[in-house]
Formats: C-alpha cells, structure tokens, sequence
C-alpha cells in the first residue's frame, strides 16, 4: 500500500469514527431551568440516595457544618 | 509466532480527530444575549415581556406589561432549588416593603408541575405575587443561564439590571438596587400627573 492510500484510509476512518461519534454521543446541554428530574435524589449514584441524604442531614447538623455537602444551617438539627 | 511490530501511525489521530468530533457535538452554553444572564435577544426579551401569558397559582392570568408603572422584580425559582427557596423569603420581604412605594416581586415557577409551587408557597406563606409557568415558559425564551434568575423592570416596563444565582452578596446587591429603583423614581400617586 502506497502513502497516498494510507493517508486516504485514515481520513475515511476519521470522517466516519467522527460521524459515528457525532450521532451516538448523548451530549446534550441542559439549561439550569430544565434540571428538575436531575435534582432528584434518586438520580444519585449512590445506592440508598434517600437514605443518604438523611445521613448527611444528621451529619450536617451533628458536626454543625454548613454547606460542606450543600447543607444549610446545623448544630440544632432544625435545618 | 512472530509478533508484527506496533503500529499505531494511524490510531493517534484516528483518537484524536474523534475526540475532536465528539467535543465539537456538545452544544455550548448561548452567547451572551440581551442582558447578562439572558440568551434571548432583546427583541425576544421585549415581546416576550410584553405578551407572555403567566398563570396564577390561582389559575388567574397576568402579563408583565399590565404591572407597567410600578418596579417590578422578577424572580425565576422551583421548588426544587434549594438557593431559590433561600431567596425567595427574602424577596417576599422586600415585595412587603416595597409594595407601599410601587414594587413589587412576581416569583415565576418552572417547576414541572404547578402542584410543587403551590405547596411549597403555601408553606411559606407567601405574600408576593407567586406564579407557574413551568421550564417550557418565559425561562425558556429567555434562555435564562442561572437559576434562580431575577430581572427588575423600571417604571417603563425596562430591565433596568439582572441578577444570577443567590449567593449573599448577589442577594443584597439585588435588594440594594431595587430600594433605590424604588426611591429613584417614586410611583405617581392617583391624581397625580408626571
């Protein structure tokens, strides 16, 4: 195989790996006001999303931590 | 068995190109629009603020043009923000206090559903003007770039400035400014010609 055709087979396998890669990647933007399913709890990759976030409510208000897991207040557990 | 050297001439811009291509496909955040904030542009912003229909949590319809001759500060929140809500009991605040001077705040919700903004308002009790337009509405055409998102329009129905997020400073400059808005520009009394 000559240069000219090694270089010819690498474009073609650019172009269509980009092609394939434009048209299967999820990549979406979604604006601040459109994030509602993605505050969900339960979108969180953690086993027990609700569990935990109970956890991190009392840790945050034992410690008396604010806002170190997006938590506000504690020390009263009132928050 | 004779193994063929490496040869991998090719995979590096074959990788590189592709990962290239799939960088590119992300969509960026729009270009700054009208105000700060925005990605509207300002004939967008314009007509939009002028005959975007708002549902009450009453199920009563309002417009922003028919608030046109008082300040109005205009709040884009969910129930499911958590700095929206700190916020937002701080306008109801500032709606209380300048409310008497010709202000007001309309607290717009984009939550999904009108049921969230309804309990949560009713849980707040609060006194502001509280409606649901939902993530499809004005916050859509607007293309607001933050959450929660507050634009004050001045007596002329103009805005007058834009407010991202609700961090303390933000917060207070947003308030500072309004109160002077307010003063600045005192609303007509009945009677009264400018």
């Amino acid at each position: 195989m000559n240069l000219r055709d090694h270089v010819a087979r690498i474009v073609v396998a650019i172009g269509l790996a980009s092609a394939l890669l434009v048209g299967a990647s999820g990549c979406a933007m979604v604006r601040p006001y459109q994030r509602e399913r993605l505050t969900d709890r339960i979108m969180s990759f953690k086993a027990e999303a609700k569990e935990d976030a109970r956890l991190t409510k009392s840790f945050d208000a034992r410690e008396g931590s604010t806002g170190g897991n997006g938590g506000a207040g504690g020390g009263c557990a009132c928050n | 068995m004779r193994r063929r050297g490496t040869r991998c001439g090719w995979t590096s811009p074959l990788l590189l190109g592709a990962a290239l291509a799939w960088i590119m496909a992300c969509p960026s955040p729009s270009a700054a629009g009208s105000a700060k904030g925005l990605g509207a542009d300002a004939a967008t912003l314009k007509q939009a603020l002028r005959e975007h229909t708002l549902r009450g949590l009453d199920g009563k319809t309002m417009t922003l043009d028919a608030l046109r001759g008082e300040v109005v500060v205009v709040n884009f929140w969910a129930s499911w923000c958590t700095p929206c809500r700190r916020e937002l009991a701080r306008l109801d605040a500032l709606n209380t206090e300048i409310a008497r001077r010709g202000g007001r705040v309309v607290a717009i919700s984009v939550d999904e559903e009108i049921e969230n903004a309804r309990r949560f308002a009713a849980r707040q009790r609060l006194r502001m003007t509280v409606v649901h337009d939902g993530p499809q509405g004005l916050a859509r055409t607007l293309d607001l770039g933050a959450l929660p998102f507050t634009l004050v329009l001045d007596r002329e129905g103009q805005v007058a400035f834009t407010t991202l997020g609700a961090s303390e400073a933000s917060v207070q400059g947003l308030i500072d400014r309004t109160q002077q808005l307010v003063a600045a520009h005192p609303a007509v009394a009945e009677g009264e010609t400018r």
